[in-house]
Formats: structure tokens, sequence, C-alpha cells
């Protein structure tokens, strides 16, 4: 374009030249015209004045007709001098303006020809006044005779007029050529006006074609550019559409101007709900300043804030539920205009899975940490970067001490080099586990400097092309300890066994004596074998009674041998416990008697059914009883049954001397009697309370003991009815 | 006319008070000390009850028992156990097998007292 410009100006100096050259022309030809016309009216005028000249003439020639009709020579004379005085006047004035007007030979001609008419008319006049003169003699014939000579003197003087209009005429054809041949010059130059005309009009054309074409040109180029830029932007809003991520652009005040397909799906809301909205709105986090915006809103993201900036927010959807969002904002100058875009991701997926991970580490430190056995990793420098909770404890070192250490000072000296090669060995072979074998016991060393047995496996694992070796190891002190104590537990039971089965052996030789002895006596005390004296009687009774006691401390040592083992057998069976209670009391109101006591009973009801071996409840009964008896000098003792709808309550309660509470809770331990020493007769086994205990245990009930000491005890059991 | 009573036992004293009793009782009684020799007794005499203690050496009570049991002429004899509820060395017999009849045995727990013999036997005789 600026390479037509200086085509432009010449054009248009050009344009200006011609039509200025053009108005002179026509303005000069325009002159010409007007002076020919002018001159022309001019020189019309003059023959039309020298036509009334010829006029004039003709009345001069008049009168000397005229007298030979009127016969009056001296009027005519009169009338012809009047009509010569008009003719002369005129012809004065005429040549006066011709000497005034016209110039050059054209003026001389002309006054030449004035001078004719003039000399004409003298002759002519001076012939008529011989006329006259004839004609006032009375010579009218000579008058007639010379008014031929005057008639040919008219000639002459209309022969001198007919002359000097010839010059006019001659001089205005004369002038009109000059003036057509002027205008004909200046035709030429119109001529040549024309052809800058044409050239003119031609190069405007040329040159407006130029530039209708480059025109053209440009505007094809813009339609391509613009075409090419509609691809352009199709394309980049597929590309955008096609984005994962959300991409939104927004305005120097945040309204929002565009945002893609992704956007759309991550805030649940169509492009066209969104638009305009200032995208603050699309935010939940709060500014950092918490500055509250007017009306006490969450304030408001300036597009500032966070251009250039990525960060990660809580975005809010359409249905105003709130999710973390991942935000990179970038600022760009659109023409003179700020623009924001904002490259966002939904990364809720993304959180989950790091919660997971970070669950899943915080897991396994868990596990780690909570492991019962000794964790300790180590780099390919042998240098320790993990040691968990229980391999602080075994080694006694904090796992700040251990860390950036080796091994070494964990390892007794003999074991090191060892375990050096160990590790080079295995970290050879490539295999990811194994356990670590020694001819004899593997031992560490606690940080006190105390080694101690343990046992330990060592694994490899490439992580993050790292090669971790992890040891885990496990302290054997207390194994050993354990194994100890097992070995002697082992060697206790099989002492108990042989304990066991040693009562069971002495109780059957002990009772085939007794049985015996007991017939043996009780036959001579019943007179079977011979008549006895009284007092032989009371000594046998004395005899009898120790052998029954005798026997009982048999069966209570048989059924504690029998407990001990497990072999406590049940014959359970429908069994009125009332019944039990009440013949148990029976046969202990002697013994109670003797003593002095009162043993009273209080049922419930007259008959309770339970599911229980009766000799076994017997033997409970008989064994609390015997026992509240045993420690109880005055007052009484109380036997309750009580039915408890499921379950039957049982309770001895007596008034003796009572139980110590340091004494109450080991009252049912076997052979435990301190400080209960009875009050008459022998010490027990000691054995009557446990087994009273392992019976109602055995029948799914429970025992409890009371006790006020110098108040009394109550033993009470709970039995299930089944 | 008196019953019989064969009463078995490797303990002399024990025999020999049973025996006692059983005489004082009415009861015919005849004796042995051992199971081959209760066997061949039984054998002979034919006796209305057997009373065998049960560990013995040689011949175990219980298998004098299952003897009888499978003799044809000494099959309903009713057999009466004293035991000390042991059967053999750390074996004890089971409870419920030393209590009632069961299998037309009877038990009686050592020691026991003459009088508890005789209302057993009065028992088992008048079972029958």
């Amino acid at each position: 374009m600026a390479r037509l410009l200086p085509i432009y100006y010449v054009l248009a100096a050009f344009s200006i030249f011609t039509v200025a050259m053009s108005l002179y022309l026509n303005h000069k030809i325009m002159a010409i015209y007007t002076d020919s016309v002018d001159s022309n009216r001019r020189w019309a005028e003059r023959l039309t004045q020298y036509s009334e000249l010829g006029q004039l003439a003709a009345a001069v020639n008049g009168p000397p007709n005229d007298v030979f009709e009127s016969h009056d020579p001296v009027a005519e004379a009169g009338r012809m001098q009047v009509a010569l005085t008009r003719f002369d006047k005129s012809l004065r004035g005429l040549r006066g303006e011709v000497h005034a007007h016209v110039s050059g030979q054209e003026a001389a001609a002309l006054i030449r020809d004035f001078e004719a008419v003039d000399a004409a008319m003298i002759e002519m006049t001076r012939e008529a006044a011989q006329i006259f003169s004839y004609y006032a003699q009375n010579q009218v014939k000579v008058a007639g005779e010379w008014m031929a000579t005057v008639d040919h003197r008219y000639g002459d003087v209309n022969k001198a007029l007919a002359r000097l209009r010839t010059h006019v005429g001659a001089i205005q054809g004369a002038r009109f050529d000059e003036e057509i041949r002027s205008a004909g010059a200046l035709q030429k130059f119109n001529y040549l006006i024309a052809v800058l005309v044409v050239v003119m009009v031609g190069s405007t054309t040329g040159y407006g074609y130029k530039l209708a074409t480059r025109e053209a040109t440009q505007q094809r180029e813009l339609q391509r550019h613009i075409a090419g830029l509609r691809d352009a932007e199709a394309r980049t809003r597929s590309i955008l559409d096609t984005a994962a991520d959300g991409i939104v652009t927004f305005d120097e005040d945040g309204a929002i101007e565009s945002l893609n397909h992704a956007a759309e799906r991550i805030f649940g809301a169509p492009a066209s709900e969104v638009i305009g909205h200032n995208f603050s709105e699309l935010l939940l986090t709060e500014r950092p300043d918490g500055d509250p915006g007017p009306g006490g809103e969450l304030a408001r993201w300036q597009p500032e804030d966070l251009a250039g900036r990525r960060s990660e927010m809580i975005g809010r959807r359409k249905n105003g539920t709130a999710f973390p969002l991942d935000l990179a904002v970038n600022e760009m100058q659109v023409g003179h205009r700020k623009m924001f875009t904002g490259v966002l991701r939904d990364i809720t997926e993304r959180k989950r899975v790091e919660e997971e991970l970070r669950a899943g580490e915080e897991r396994l430190a868990a596990i780690i940490d909570t492991a019962m056995v000794g964790i300790i990793s180590l780099d390919e420098e042998s240098r320790i970067v993990l040691f968990n909770a229980a391999a602080e404890t075994i080694f006694c070192c904090p796992a700040a001490d251990a860390i950036g250490n080796t091994l070494d000072r964990f390892m007794p000296e003999r074991f090191q080099e060892v375990h050096r090669k160990h590790v080079q060995r295995f970290a050879a072979t490539g295999v990811t586990t194994r356990s670590m074998r020694s001819p004899g016991t593997l031992y560490a060393r606690r940080a006190n400097g105390e080694d101690f047995p343990m046992e330990a496996t060592i694994s490899q694992a490439k992580i993050g092309g790292q090669t971790l070796l992890t040891v885990i190891l496990r302290d054997l002190t207390e194994r050993k300890q354990a194994e100890e104590l097992a070995r002697l537990y082992a060697k206790s039971k099989e002492l108990d066994q042989l304990r066991t089965e040693f009562i069971y052996n002495l109780t059957h030789e002990l009772r085939t004596p007794l049985t015996t002895i007991r017939e043996g006596v009780s036959q001579v005390a019943e007179g079977i074998l011979g008549s006895t004296t009284v007092d032989q009687r009371d000594f046998l009774s004395i005899v009898l009674t120790d052998i029954d006691r005798l026997s009982r401390i048999i069966n209570d040592l048989l059924d504690e041998a029998k407990i001990e083992a497990g072999r406590l057998e049940l014959a359970r069976q429908p069994v009125d416990i009332v019944g039990i209670a009440r013949q148990e009391s029976r046969l202990f109101g002697a013994r109670a008697q003797a003593k002095g006591l009162d043993i009273r009973t209080d049922f419930s009801d007259p008959e309770i059914q339970v599911y229980a071996d009766p000799d076994k409840l017997a033997q409970v009964f008989a064994n609390l009883l015997g026992n509240a008896l045993k420690f109880t000098e005055s007052g009484e003792v109380v036997l309750t049954v009580e039915d408890m709808g499921e379950h039957v309550s049982c309770a001895i309660r007596d008034t003796g001397r009572g139980i110590a509470p340091d004494d109450l809770p080991k009252v049912f331990q076997k052979f435990y009697q301190a400080s209960r020493t009875p009050v008459t007769g022998g010490q027990g086994t000691g054995l009557g309370l446990p087994i009273a205990k392992a019976i109602v245990e055995s029948h799914g009930g429970a025992i409890s003991a009371r006790s006020e000491v110098g108040a009394g005890s109550t033993f009470t059991f709970v039995l299930p009815k089944k | 006319m008196a019953k019989n009573v064969l009463v078995v036992d490797d303990e002399p004293g024990i025999v020999k008070m049973v025996e006692s009793r059983l005489r004082v009782a009415g009861y015919g009684v005849v004796t042995a000390t051992g199971g081959e020799e209760a066997l061949r007794k039984c054998r002979e005499t034919k006796p209305d009850v057997a009373v065998l203690d049960v560990m013995m050496p040689g011949l175990p009570g219980d298998h004098v028992a299952q003897a009888m049991r499978d003799d044809p002429t000494l099959c309903d004899v009713p057999v009466i156990f004293l035991t000390a509820l042991v059967r053999k060395q750390g074996a004890p017999l089971d409870e419920a097998y030393l209590r009632g009849p069961v299998a037309g045995f009877y038990y009686l727990a050592k020691p026991f007292k003459g009088i508890e013999l005789l209302e057993m036997l009065g028992k088992v005789l008048g079972d029958r």
C-alpha cells in the first residue's frame, strides 16, 4: 500500500493540474468567444449604422428628385441641407467611433472609405445644388438633364457606402477567422488536456484497479487468515474440550468467559450457567487473609491472587458439594486486555489414593512399630535406616541413636566378620529372604553390652534402585527362659502325674487294710466273735470313729487327686437338693449336739429339683457343714437352701471365729489351713473347701465365702437347676 | 437252704473278715485268693453269688467275671465287685461303671462296712 502512495500523490497532482489547465483553457475560449460576440455585435451595429448612413444619403438624394414634383427648389434645397447635415453628423460620429475603437489598417481602410463616401456626397450635393439653381432659374429642362448627373453621383455615394460595408464585412470575416484561429490553437490545448484527462483517467483507473486487486488479495488473505483462525479456534476448542483437565478463562474482574467440557463436568454445571459469573463462586477455599467480603461472604479471590501459582483448593460444584481441586492460573495479555486461564483438575481420586497410601504407610509404620519382632533395615552401605520400636526395646537403644550407624555396635566382635561376609554373599545371590543360620545360636549385643541369643531372618528388596536389606530378629532370651520354664513345667507335670498315681495306689493300698481293720473291729464290737465288756466296746467305738476319719481323709485325697488329674466325673441326674441338705444336716446333728451347737435349716421349698450328682452334692454339704462345726465354739450353724428360679442358692452360716480378710481369698486353695486351727479334733486335710469348689464349679455353679472376724463365716454356693 | 457266696480277694484278711461276717449272717461261704482259683471253685461249687476283688495278681476279678459270663453254667451267677476304684496302675475305672448294676454287675467300693455287703447281697439275691 505504501508503495502505491507516491503514485497516488502524483496522480492527484496530475489530476489537479489537468483540471486547472482545462479550466484555464475554458476560460480562455470563453474570453475569445465573448470578445468575438462583442466584436461581432459592434461590427453588426456598425453595419446597421452604415446602412442607416445609406438611408441618410437617400434622404439627401430625395430633395433634388422631389423638386421636380414640388417645384420648390428653395424648400427642397433646405430639406437637402438638413438631410446633408444629418448625414455629415452621422458620418462624423461614425468616423470618430472608428478612430476611437478601430485601429490599424482596418481603421485606415475604413477612414479611406469614409472619405470616399464623403467625397462622393460632396460631388452629389454639388450637382444637386446645380439642379436647384437650374430649377430656380426655371431651367427645368437643364435641371432635368442634370438629374442624371445627380443620380450618377448618388450612385457613387452608394458605391462608396457599399465599399464601406464590404470592408466591414471583410474586417468582420478577418476577425472571425482570427478568432477561429485562436480558438483553434486553444482547441489544440484542449486536445492535449483531453489526452491528459484520458491519461489521468487511465492512470486513476489503473491505480484503482491495482488498489482493488490488492484489496481483493488482501481480502482473500484476510478470509483465509480468518478461516485459519477459525480452524485453529475450533481445533483449540476441540483440544480444550477433549482435555481431561478443566480449563476456565476469566477476565481481570474474575468474570468467567469460557470453560471447557471437562470444567463443566467437574463443576457439574453447563457453561451457559457459569459464564459471566465470578470464578470465585466456584471456590470454597477462603483467601489466605480471610478477609470477609462485603456482606460477610467468603472473601473473593481476585485473579491477581492466583495468577502464576498452582495450588490445591476446595472447589464447589453446582449442587453445593465440595471437592479438592488442583488449580493453576496463568495471566496472559490478549490485545490490550489482561486475561487469566485456569487449568484445574478434580483431585478427589488422587486425594483418596494419597489418603490410602498415607493410611497404608501409617498402617505399615504402625505394624512395624507394634511388631513384636525387631525390624532393622540397612541401606547399601550397611547403614541403619529403619529401627522399629521392638528393636529399640531389644537393643535398649533409641532409634535416633541407631539410625545412620552400622550393625557392628549391635554385634559381638566374633560375629562381625561372619556377618559382613554373610550379608555380601546374600546380596550376591539375589535371594529375597532367608533365615540366618550359624553353627551355634546367634548372639546380638544390647547397647548396655549384654549379649543375648536371637534368631533372625534377612530379606532384600530393591526399592527405587537401592537394595534395602531388612533384618527381622527375635530376642530369644525370653524364649530360652520360657523353654526352660516349659521344661520345668513338663517335669513338674510329670512329677504331678507320678504324685497322682502314687496317691491312687496309696489310697488303694490304704483302703484294703483299712477294710480289714474296720471289719475286724466292727465284728468284735458287734459281739459276733464273742461277748465284750463295756470298756472294750467303748474303746472299739473310738477306734471305729478314727477309722472313719482316716477313711474320709483317704477319700479326700483321692478326690483331690482326681480333680487334679481332671478326672472328676459326675453322674448327674434329677435330684432333690433339699432332701440331700436335710439328710446331711441330720448326719451332722450328733456331732453338733456333742459340741453343744445347734444346726438350723431354712428351706424356701420342701423340695427343689436340680440336675446334679447326688453323692457329690452331699459331699459339698458335708464338707461345708463339717468345716462350720469344726471352727464354731458356740452359737449355731444355719443351713439355707433357696429357690432362685433358674438357680438354687445354698448357704452355710456359722457363728464361729471368722476368717481374717487376708486369708479369705485363700480358703479355697488346697492344703490351706493357716491360722485356722480347729477348735476340737485334729487337723483336716485342707482339701474340703477346694473339693467343694471343684464340685460346685464342675456343675456350672459358683462358691464364695464371706466372713467377719469374731462374728462368723458364711459359705454360699449357687447351682444352676439344669 | 443257705445261699452260697464265693468270696475272692488276694488279701487273706479281707477274705477272712468277709467270710466271718457272711457266716454269722447265715450264708455258706467258699473263698479264693486268686482269679484262677476263683474260677475253678466257681465251676465246682456253682455259688449263688460271687464277690470278686477286681485287682488281683494273676487273673483280675473282671476277667474272672467275663469268664463266668462266657461259661453257660455260670453265666447267670450275679457278681459283686469289690474295688478301691483302681483297676490297674494309673487307670481308674469309670466311676459310672463302678456304681449301680451295669450289665448284671454290682460294685462295692473299698473300704466297705460288713453291713453294706450284707445289704447288697440281700438286694442281689432278692432281685432274683
